[in-house]
């Protein structure tokens, strides 16, 4: 068995090297852009997810403590948040807390809910204060000062019906703020600080120094989340439990949970997407390789029958078509996968901008793996079936050409 | 001398269109002896190519029995008879036949790869083949770079590549001109005298009656018996 694919390797590569090169390269450019196309789409999609999911790391840390099923706030944040904070494995906490507002400056109103923080701990846990782009971040002492998303703030420049939300038309650093809030409290804020992180729920939101929220809102040592950092080290799964050890008796959620929750949500739409791109790349791959190979055989009818007449078996004449489809399907996958790397690698340097944030294609290997052989088999049916339909034919018969 | 081929009652009946019954062969009894160099002439349409491809074990007979060497090969399965075209026997075509993207060498020491010799033996087989045809210098050609005498004498050191027992030729010269036709048929000629090879040759040029041992004359699917007593007659 050995020694006959040798034979046909031999009668496979002589083929490949001697026969006509334009069809050869243009096998396996059609064979690559398949590979590329069965690649990409579901690069974007897995893109997406993996930039939900950084930005859930970045702006809510590993885990979020909610309050109870029938509780509105966390009770005894402070102290619910030192207990976290003394676990060993905890880098960071800090808290948030959400209170709805209206937002007026000038003619525009906006309503929405401010983000109480804590500013200090914030740091520690979230990357909130790396996206200011002007002014300031918060500090521990600012009472009447509000940092906002840049979506929020808006651009004078950008016409009305051409902003994706409604905005405050371009306010800047120094602007004065009135926010009014639900128990009828108004004060003023100065916009201390604008923030772009290219999330749109960070982007369109106001961040105000919890102790002043607490202070308007009449709250007292109350939390809407407590947000949690792990050091790299530890499994994020596992520490729910562990929080739950010591005593944590808030719903705790981890962002792979979160990732999770989204996956379920779009995972049907991407899976659709990327099935349909896989399948139609496969059955492009299926219909070239057959067309090829067919139109090779037809060509090579007389040839065939003449190699059989001389006592070459069948099966070694299938397989050396057989051999030459590996070839083209090799190296169809071998220049599909550079290029996309290519591609992905350009992407990288200049992502694809969306209201969700920069996209990058993310590429993992199983996947690379699993398109890869998929394509290869494919190819390989595709092509045995001519091929076997040729050689199998009578002598004589092949002959005639 | 011994018998390699004897064919009793040779029948071969082509379908047409899945009805009409063409006769090619009715009934051919003939016996070649090893080491002769016979030819089988005969107007066309005769059913001299179809007798060959019997021989050759190209296609099935319709009836009555064809032995080589003893053995009764209509008994053989399909990969029995591919073993045994490999082994055995040894083919040159009318028009070269040479696999188009294999060299001249290539093309010769391609039967002895498939019989599992090293590609190296084979290679060296291959060489001392052609230079025996008087092509050593052009191993390394592709078929385009050859004239077809040149094609011609590839495919003849081809049909030698596994030492076959009998060659089978179908008009080997038919595209040839005279000056080509003779250097072909002179290597037949020189292949049976120095290697003692049976060769079995399919013609209808008159002229290449003098290479020949014996004719077998063949008319209408049958041993023409008129012309073989008239060429004794002249004999």
């Amino acid at each position: 068995m050995f020694e006959d694919a040798k034979v046909s390797w031999f009668l496979a590569s002589r083929a490949i090297r001697r026969g006509n090169k334009g069809t050869s390269i243009m096998t396996v450019v059609i064979l690559a852009v398949v590979f590329i196309n069965m690649l990409f789409i579901p690069s974007i999609l897995n893109g997406f997810l993996q930039n939900f999911n950084q930005q859930n790391i970045d702006y809510s840390g590993h885990m979020v403590i909610h309050p109870r099923v029938n509780d509105r706030y966390i009770e005894n944040a402070t102290v619910v948040s030192q207990k976290i904070g003394g676990i060993p494995g905890v880098i960071g906490v800090t808290r948030h807390m959400s209170a709805p507002v209206i937002i007026t400056h000038q003619d525009r109103v906006v309503s929405l809910g401010v983000i109480g923080i804590d500013p200090l701990n914030e740091k520690t846990v979230t990357k909130l204060g790396n996206g200011i782009i002007r002014g300031d971040f918060l500090d521990e002492s600012d009472t009447s000062s509000i940092v906002i998303g840049k979506q929020l703030a808006g651009d004078k420049n950008v016409k009305e019906e051409d902003e994706l939300l409604y905005s405050l038309r371009g306010v800047n650093v120094g602007d004065s703020l009135k926010l009014t809030f639900n128990n009828g409290v108004t004060k003023s804020y100065r916009i201390k600080g604008i923030l772009l992180t290219n999330s749109q729920t960070i982007d369109y939101n106001a961040y105000v120094n919890i102790r002043e929220l607490a202070a308007m809102t009449g709250t007292n040592d109350e939390a809407s989340t407590i947000n949690i950092k792990l050091a790299p080290s530890i499994p994020v799964n596992d520490f729910k439990l562990t929080l739950m050890k010591y005593g944590i008796q808030q719903r705790i959620r981890t962002w792979y949970e979160d990732a999770a929750l989204v996956q379920q949500q779009t995972g049907g739409t991407f899976i659709i997407l990327g099935s349909v791109s896989t399948i139609a790349g496969l059955f492009i791959s299926v219909i070239i390789m057959f067309v090829v190979v067919y139109i090779n055989t037809i060509n090579k009818r007389k040839q065939i029958g003449i190699i059989k007449a001389i006592g070459i078996d069948k099966k070694i004449i299938a397989n050396s078509f057989v051999f030459q489809v590996i070839i083209f399907a090799a190296s169809g996958i071998l220049l599909g996968l550079i290029l996309d790397l290519t591609i992905v690698f350009l992407l990288a340097a200049n992502p694809i901008s969306t209201p969700n944030g920069n996209i990058i294609p993310f590429l993992d290997v199983m996947g690379i793996a699993q398109a890869a052989a998929s394509l290869f088999i494919a190819s390989i049916i595709a092509g045995y079936i001519p091929a076997w339909n040729t050689a199998k034919l009578e002598i004589l018969e092949a002959m005639k050409g | 001398m011994t018998a390699i081929i004897e064919t009793e009652h040779l029948k071969k009946t082509y379908t047409m269109g899945g009805k009409i019954e063409v006769p090619a062969l009715k009934d051919i009894t003939v016996s070649i002896e090893k080491g002769e160099f016979v030819g089988i002439m005969g107007p066309s349409g005769s059913g001299k190519s179809t007798l060959l491809h019997m021989l050759g074990l190209l296609d099935r007979q319709s009836g009555g029995n064809i032995t080589i060497d003893g053995t009764d090969v209509s008994r053989l399965t399909d990969q029995e008879r591919t073993a045994f075209r490999l082994h055995r026997l040894g083919y040159v075509f009318q028009d070269y036949a040479l696999v188009s993207e294999l060299t001249a060498v290539e093309n010769v020491y391609l039967p002895c790869l498939v019989r599992r010799i090293g590609q190296r033996e084979c290679e060296r087989k291959g060489l001392d083949l052609l230079t025996r045809v008087g092509l050593g210098n052009r191993a390394d050609h592709l078929f385009t770079e050859l004239s077809g005498g040149e094609q011609q004498r590839v495919a003849i050191a081809r049909s030698l590549a596994n030492d076959p027992d009998i060659i089978l030729a179908d008009e080997p010269c038919a595209n040839l001109d005279t000056e080509n036709s003779r250097i072909v048929l002179e290597l037949f000629k020189k292949v049976n005298e120095d290697l003692g090879q049976t060769i079995v040759m399919v013609t209808h040029e008159e002229w290449h009656k003098t290479f020949f041992d014996r004719i077998i004359h063949v008319r209408d699917g049958q041993l023409d018996t008129e012309t073989e007593d008239e060429a004794c007659r002249q004999e």
